[in-house]
C-alpha cells in the first residue's frame, strides 16, 4: 500500500492523537519524512476545519463540477492572523442534499494556534451558489477587506462591515452577473490610477443545462470539455469610487478578445506602472491584457510571447501565478495545464517577451501526466528564491478507468529553485504534507501562525482541505511586508516592493487574485536567507511615486504607509 | 534456441514489422492479398484438382464463427463498452497465445495504449524488446510511453537506442531532444539534433525540434537559421514563423518578432466554432469500432503467421461483421478462402468487394474466375464482361475473357 493511501485509511481519531504524538515527540522540528530544506507538515485534521467540497454533482457530469473550487486567505478581522474562505460547489439540477443545510462557503477564523473556528454564519458569507472563484479586496477604501465571489449563475459581493460581518452588496454594488456564466478567477486592480480597486472577472463558458454534452469517451462516460463550447469574453468593471460598479467591458477593450478564462493574475509585466492582466484561457492562447495607464487594455498575449506554450501550442490552461524566480527584477508567470502538457514558466524577458523556459529550469518537473491547477511561486525556505508548489488532480472523477498514466486523486508537487536557475522535484523528502492523495484545485499560500514560513492550504474536489505546516529549518531570515495606500488604493494593489538585502534584491507586487479562482498573498514575504539586515526598502505606488523605507529590522512584519517614506535616492 | 535469437537479426533490414508502424503493415498485407489474388487468377480459371470446396471438415467452424458473430459487439448497435472489451479480449487472448511473438505482443500494446493502459503497455514493449532486442519501434514506443508517464531518465535512453539503431526514424529525434530538453540537456539535444539533420535534411519535425533547442540552449542565432530554413522549406507551417518571432523578440527586433507572430497567428489560426462542432460529432462507439477492427485485422495477420488459420478467418470474419464497407479484412479472407480451396465462400466475399469497390477491375476479374471454376458460365461471363468494361486494354481480362467464351 502506497504510503498516503495508508494514511487515508486508518481512523481518523487514531491519526489525530498520532499526529499529536508526533508534535509531542522531542527534536522533531520539522515535518516527519523530511529529509531537504523543506518541510511541509499535514496538519488538516487538528485544525478543526470541518469544510468538505461539493461540486454538486449528480451524476450528469456537468462542466462546471471539475472546476470548483477556490479559495482565498486573508485576514479578515484584522486581528493580525490570516483566515481561510473556502467556496463551494452547490446542487446541481438532479443532486438532492439536505435543503436545511445546503452546501455553502465557509469562513473559518484563525484561531492562532493552528485550530480555526468556522464563523461563516456570523459573517454572513455562508453563498450557497455555485462558487469557482473567488477575490479579496478593499473595494471602498476602508480598511477592510471585501470579499468577491465568482459563482456560476452570478457574482456576490460582500461588504466588510469591520465588526466580524459583512453584508452582501452585489445588486446594490452593480455587480450581478449572468445567469448562464460558469465563472473563474477574479482580480481587483486600479487600471486607471484614480486610488480606486476595479475588477476584472474572468468567465469560462457560458452554460445551460438544454446545452449539456453527454460526453462518451472509450465507453465511458466523462465530462465535456471546454472544447465543446464557444469561447466567450471576461468582464470588466470600473470602480465609480461611490460603492459601486460599471460594467466596461466593451470601452476598456476586455470583451473584444473571446477565450475560455479560468485562473488570472494582475501584474505589471513590463514594469510601467500600470498594472496589466494575465488570464489563463482553457484550450484557447492565453491572454494579456496590456494596460495603456487610463484603463484601456489591448490584448498583446501572441507577441508577448504568453499565450502559447515554447512549441506554439494551446494549453488547457489553468492556474496562472506571478513571482521573480531568477530575483532579476522582473515579474515572471507560471501557469497550470491539462494533463499530456507541462507546467510552463514564462520567464520575462525585459519586459518585452515572456519566454518559456521551462524546459531548461525543469519547471515542469513532474507535472506531465497529471491536470495542474493551484500553484504558488513561494520561497518556502526562506533562502530567497522563490521555490514552486503545484496543486494536482484530474478532473476526470473516473480516469483511472480509461488511464493509469494519471489518477482523479494524486499527490502535489514541490518544486525547489536551487538559485541557480533550476527547479529540483523534492515532493518526497519535503515531509508528510505531499503524501495525500486528493484532487486539488485552487490552492493558497500565507504565514498562518506568524512565524516567518509560508504556510499551505488546498482545496481539494469532493474532499475536506489539505493544510500544511511549513515547518522548514535552515535558520533563515525573512521580512514580511504590509503596504497601507492612503492616495492610493487602501491595500497597495499593484505596488511593487523592493527589497535589497546585500546581495540579494528581490521584487514583489501586491496581487489580489490569483492562482487558480483564488486569493492570498496580500503581505508580501521576502526570504533572507543568512542575510540578518534588510539595507533598503523601496515601494512604487500605483501611479508611479516611488518611496524608501528603512527596514527596523529582520523576521517580522512591517506595515509601510504610503507618504510616511522619503523620496527615492 | 535462445530467447532473443529469432528476432535478434531484424532491424536492420528484414524487419518489416519492426520498421514499419502497423498501419503500414496492414496496408502491406492488402497489397500481399491483392498481389496473390492477381497471381491466382491468371493460373486457375476452371475448377483444379486440389479444389476442396466448402467441405463438411469446415461445418463445425462456420458454426463456431457464427455463433461468435452473434455477439453482442459485433451488432451494429454494439456500446462503446462493448467493443473496447472485445479490443482488450482479443489482443490479450493474442499476446497470451503467442507470449514470444514480438507481433502478438506490439499489437496488444498498441491497443493497451490506445486504451490508455500504459503500464500494460509498457511492460509488453519491454518482453518485445527482450525478445528482439533490435527492434526499433518497441525502443520507440516505450520511449512514448515513459515520457507520458514522467519517467524521462529511461525515456530518454529507450529513444537514444532508437536512433542508434534507425537513424533514419522520422519520431525518434524529436521526442528524445524534447526528454532531453525537460533533463536540462539542451545542449545534447542540439548535438543529437545536428547529426541527425546533417544525415536525414528535409523534415519539418527535426528542423523545428532543433530550433527549439538551440533557443533553449540560448544559441539565438543559430536558432534563428534553423527557423529561417524551416520557413523557407516549409512556408505553410506556422511553427517556424512563431520560432523566428521568439528568436527576433530575443534579439529585441520588436517589428520583426511581431510581423512573424501574425503570420503565425494567420497560419495557425484556430476555428473554435468549427472545433466545437467537429468535438459534439465526435462518436465514441464509432472510434472503438475502428480501434477493434483494426485490432481483429492485424490479429488475423498474427495467427495467419503463426499458421493458425482458424484463428485468423475468425478475426477477419469479425473485422468484417463490424464494418460492412471494410475492404481489408474482406481481401484478407479472401486469399484464406482461395488457399483453401472454399470457394464458395471465396465467391461471396468477392461478390461483397465487387459491391464496395465496383469500379476496381481485379474485383469482377476476380468473381469471374471464382465463378468459372464453380461451373456457373453465365456469372463467369458477365463478370469478366464488365471487368472488359472497365479495363478494356487489359491484356489479361481479355485472355481470361475469351478463355471463358471459349468454355462455355
Amino acid at each position: 500500500m502506497r504510503p498516503a493511501a495508508a494514511l487515508r485509511d486508518r481512523p481518523r481519531g487514531r491519526l489525530a492523537l498520532m499526529l499529536l504524538l508526533g508534535l509531542l515527540l522531542p527534536g522533531r522540528d520539522s515535518a516527519r519524512g523530511a529529509e531537504g530544506p523543506i518541510a511541509l507538515r499535514e496538519v488538516s485534521e487538528a485544525t478543526g476545519i470541518a469544510f468538505v467540497h461539493t461540486d454538486g454533482g449528480s451524476g450528469a457530469r456537468y462542466i462546471m463540477e471539475t472546476v470548483t473550487a477556490g479559495l482565498a486567505t486573508f485576514d479578515f478581522d484584522g486581528d493580525g492572523l490570516i483566515d481561510i474562505y473556502f467556496l463551494n460547489g452547490a446542487p446541481l439540477r438532479g443532486a438532492s442534499f439536505d435543503p436545511e443545510d445546503p452546501p455553502k462557503n465557509r469562513l473559518y477564523r484563525n484561531n492562532g494556534d493552528w485550530t480555526f473556528t468556522e464563523v461563516t454564519e456570523e459573517a454572513g458569507v455562508g453563498d450557497t451558489g455555485y462558487g469557482l472563484g473567488v477575490v479579496v479586496g478593499d473595494y471602498n477604501n476602508n480598511g477592510l477587506p471585501d470579499i468577491f465571489v465568482n459563482n456560476f449563475g452570478g457574482y456576490v459581493l460582500y461588504r466588510n462591515n469591520g465588526d466580524g460581518t459583512f453584508t452582501e452588496v452585489s445588486r446594490a454594488a452593480g455587480l450581478v452577473g449572468e445567469p448562464q456564466a460558469v465563472g473563474a478567477g477574479a482580480c481587483f486592480l486600479d487600471a486607471d490610477g484614480d486610488g480606486t480597486l476595479d475588477l476584472f472577472v474572468s468567465s469560462y463558458l457560458d452554460f445551460t443545462y438544454e446545452t449539456h454534452i453527454h460526453n462518451v469517451w472509450m465507453g465511458y462516460h466523462v465530462y465535456p470539455g471546454p472544447d465543446h463550447y464557444p469561447p466567450t469574453a471576461d468582464r470588466f468593471f470600473r470602480n465609480n469610487g461611490d460603492g459601486t460598479f460599471t460594467d466596461a467591458s466593451v470601452e476598456s477593450g476586455i470583451a473584444a478578445a473571446l477565450g475560455r478564462g479560468m485562473g488570472t493574475v494582475c501584474a505589471d509585466f513590463n514594469n510601467n506602472g500600470h498594472t496589466d492582466i494575465l488570464v489563463a484561457n482553457d484550450s484557447s492562447p492565453n491572454f494579456l491584457f496590456e494596460n495603456d495607464g487610463r484603463g484601456a487594455f489591448r490584448e498583446v498575449g501572441l507577441e508577448s510571447g504568453v499565450a502559447f506554450d515554447l512549441y506554439g501550442s494551446i494549453h488547457g490552461s489553468m492556474g496562472i501565478e506571478c513571482g521573480d524566480y531568477d530575483n532579476d527584477g522582473w515579474l515572471d508567470f507560471y501557469q497550470t495545464s491539462y494533463q499530456g502538457q507541462l507546467g510552463v514558466l514564462y520567464r520575462n524577458l525585459g519586459g518585452t517577451l515572456l519566454e518559456d523556459v521551462t524546459m531548461s529550469t525543469g519547471a515542469g518537473a513532474g507535472t506531465l501526466p497529471h491536470v495542474t491547477w493551484g500553484v504558488g511561486l513561494i520561497d518556502f525556505d526562506n533562502d530567497g528564491h522563490r521555490d514552486l508548489y503545484i496543486a494536482c488532480g484530474h478532473l476526470y472523477d473516473n480516469v483511472d478507468l480509461f488511464s493509469d498514466a494519471t489518477s482523479y486523486r494524486v499527490r502535489n508537487i514541490l518544486l525547489r529553485n536551487d538559485g541557480r536557475g533550476r527547479f529540483l522535484d523534492v515532493s518526497d523528502r519535503s515531509g508528510d504534507g505531499l503524501l495525500p492523495e486528493l484532487s486539488s484545485r485552487g490552492a493558497a499560500f500565507d504565514d498562518l501562525d506568524n512565524s516567518g514560513r509560508i504556510d499551505v492550504v488546498v482545496l481539494n474536489s469532493r474532499s475536506p482541505p489539505t493544510v500544511l505546516r511549513n515547518e522548514s529549518p535552515g535558520g533563515h531570515h525573512w521580512l514580511q511586508v504590509e503596504l497601507e495606500g492612503t492616495r492610493t488604493n487602501r491595500d497597495g494593489v499593484g505596488a511593487r516592493v523592493t527589497v535589497a538585502a546585500g546581495d540579494l534584491v528581490q521584487v514583489a507586487e501586491v496581487h489580489a487574485g490569483r492562482s487558480y479562482q483564488s486569493h492570498y498573498g496580500t503581505r508580501l514575504h521576502f526570504g533572507l536567507g543568512r542575510r540578518d539586515h534588510v539595507d533598503r526598502i523601496e515601494v512604487r505606488w500605483i501611479g508611479g511615486d516611488v518611496e524608501v523605507f528603512e527596514s527596523p529590522g529582520v523576521d517580522r512584519l512591517i506595515k509601510l504607509r504610503e507618504g510616511t517614506g522619503s523620496g527615492p535616492m | 534456441m535462445r530467447k532473443g535469437d529469432k528476432h535478434s537479426g531484424r532491424g536492420q533490414g528484414d524487419d518489416s514489422l519492426a520498421r514499419a508502424p502497423r498501419r503500414r503493415r496492414v496496408a502491406a498485407l492488402a497489397v500481399l492479398v491483392a498481389a496473390a489474388l492477381a497471381a491466382l487468377v491468371l493460373t486457375r480459371v476452371w475448377p483444379g484438382s486440389q479444389g476442396r470446396g466448402d467441405s463438411p471438415e469446415w461445418t463445425e467452424q462456420e458454426a463456431a464463427i457464427q455463433e461468435a458473430l452473434r455477439a453482442r459487439p459485433f451488432q451494429p448497435d454494439a456500446t462503446a463498452d462493448e467493443l473496447r472489451d472485445e479490443a482488450v479480449g482479443t489482443v490479450a487472448a493474442l499476446a497470451a497465445a503467442y507470449p514470444e511473438e514480438v507481433e502478438a505482443l506490439a499489437l496488444a500494446a498498441h491497443v493497451y495504449t490506445r486504451l490508455g493502459s500504459h503500464d500494460r503497455a509498457a511492460a509488453l514493449w519491454r518482453s518485445c524488446i527482450e525478445i528482439a532486442p533490435r527492434f526499433a519501434n518497441a525502443h520507440f514506443q516505450l520511449g512514448r510511453v515513459l515520457r507520458q508517464q514522467g519517467d524521462l531518465d529511461e525515456a530518454a535512453a529507450r529513444l537514444e537506442e532508437v536512433v542508434r539503431l534507425e537513424p533514419a526514424h522520422p519520431g525518434a529525434p524529436p521526442l528524445l531532444a524534447d526528454a532531453l530538453m525537460q533533463l536540462g540537456r539542451a545542449e545534447d539535444a542540439v548535438a543529437m539534433l545536428e547529426r541527425h539533420h546533417e544525415h536525414h535534411p528535409g523534415s519539418d519535425r527535426s528542423l523545428l525540434a532543433l530550433g527549439q533547442a538551440q533557443l533553449q540552449a540560448g544559441r539565438t542565432e543559430e536558432a534563428g537559421e534553423t527557423f529561417a530554413q524551416l520557413v523557407a522549406a516549409f512556408p505553410a507551417d506556422a511553427r517556424g514563423y512563431y520560432g523566428l518571432a521568439r528568436v527576433y523578440a530575443r534579439q529585441g527586433e520588436s517589428a520583426q518578432s511581431r510581423e512573424h507572430m501574425e503570420a503565425f497567428r494567420e497560419l495557425g489560426a484556430v476555428d473554435f466554432h468549427g472545433r466545437a462542432d467537429e468535438i459534439r460529432t465526435y462518436d465514441d462507439a464509432a472510434n472503438l469500432r475502428r480501434l477493434l477492427g483494426q485490432a481483429l485485422m492485424d490479429a488475423g495477420i498474427v495467427y495467419g503467421q503463426q499458421q493458425d488459420l482458424a484463428g485468423a478467418e475468425l478475426a477477419w470474419r469479425k473485422a468484417a461483421a463490424l464494418d460492412a464497407e471494410e475492404v481489408a479484412s474482406r481481401r484478407a479472407l479472401l486469399l484464406l478462402y482461395e488457399e483453401q480451396g472454399r470457394e464458395e465462400k471465396a465467391l461471396a466475399v468477392c461478390e461483397e468487394l465487387a459491391r464496395l469497390e465496383p469500379e476496381n477491375p481485379t474485383h469482377w476479374l476476380n468473381l469471374a474466375l471464382l465463378n468459372g471454376r464453380l461451373q456457373r458460365a453465365e456469372a463467369a461471363l458477365s463478370a469478366i464482361e464488365r471487368a472488359l468494361e472497365l479495363e478494356p486494354q487489359s491484356p489479361k481480362i481479355r485472355e481470361i475473357h475469351d478463355m471463358i467464351r471459349e468454355g462455355m
